[in-house]
């Protein structure tokens, strides 16, 4: 994101670069809830030219990018030209950045140092959320999680 | 690691330190922490006791074992976590044009 933006990535593309065999149409992301830190995402997503996510608005509808608004919802759903973006501050289940940063691996993609949240986390969501899409996404996750933790012990 | 990942699981879910399930559970922060480590697996009746201690339950049932993703994973694994992504990407576009071609 640029602007150093203190963020973890949660979700499908989390699960995917750890070896999750599906797929995902955006990404979600789980922001620091500092204050710098929230000017600093206000600041990248302008430069996104990021709108919220409205069915039946295909392009997405304009809104106010500023800090203060940002940092007071719990969940955004955006739009930008490169895609999809989900910001989710308190994902289901964890209490939010410091809480999924424990644990999160730091992987290099497209040549970035990101964290990602690990699989027991993102399972954590999952199994928290109380949505049918989210629930159906546990088989898979588990057994890539399995297989994860059988190759560790192999290489240990 | 199936009851490390689910005792930890159940805790950071409910919010608490280790300490605090300790005090919870009766047992020192010392033996969660090898459980949720992987270094001592304990019975499937402490693992249910854990989780209930936690505020949750855990519902089990049987089902067929599947294994077809098993291929796949293991195939992602073998590669940068940079192309698993970007191969992703590429099957979500070939679904894409399929489902725009329906």
């Amino acid at each position: 994101m640029g602007q150093d933006v203190e963020f973890v990535v949660i979700g499908a593309v989390a699960a995917i670069a750890q070896g999750y065999p599906l797929n995902t149409q955006d990404l979600d992301i789980t922001p620091s809830r500092d204050p710098r830190n929230i000017e600093r995402l206000a600041t990248a997503l302008k430069r996104l030219e990021a709108r919220l996510r409205v069915s039946g608005e295909p392009d997405g509808v304009a809104f106010p990018i500023e800090a203060e608004f940002l940092g007071k919802v719990d969940s955004w759903t955006l739009s930008t030209p490169r895609g999809d973006i989900d910001l989710l501050f308190v994902p289901a289940g964890t209490t939010g950045y410091e809480d999924v940063k424990r644990s999160a691996l730091r992987m290099r993609l497209w040549g970035h140092e990101v964290l990602v949240a690990h699989l027991t986390d993102i399972i954590r969501m999952k199994e928290a959320s109380t949505r049918p899409k989210d629930l159906a996404q546990l088989p898979a996750l588990r057994q890539t999680l399995e297989i994860v933790r059988e190759r560790e012990r192999r290489q240990s | 690691m199936f009851s490390a990942d689910l005792i930890r699981r159940a805790r950071l879910r409910a919010g608490l330190t280790q300490a605090e399930l300790g005090l919870r559970f009766g047992r020192p922060p010392s033996q969660i922490a090898r459980w949720e480590r992987g270094e001592v697996s304990p019975s499937f009746e402490t693992v249910l006791s854990v989780i209930r201690a936690c505020g949750f339950d855990l519902t089990l049932g049987l089902a067929d074992r599947d294994e077809s993703y098993v291929p796949y994973i293991e195939r992602l694994l073998d590669l940068t976590p940079t192309e698993r992504i970007e191969d992703a990407l590429e099957r979500e576009a070939v679904f894409g044009e399929i489902r725009g071609a329906a």
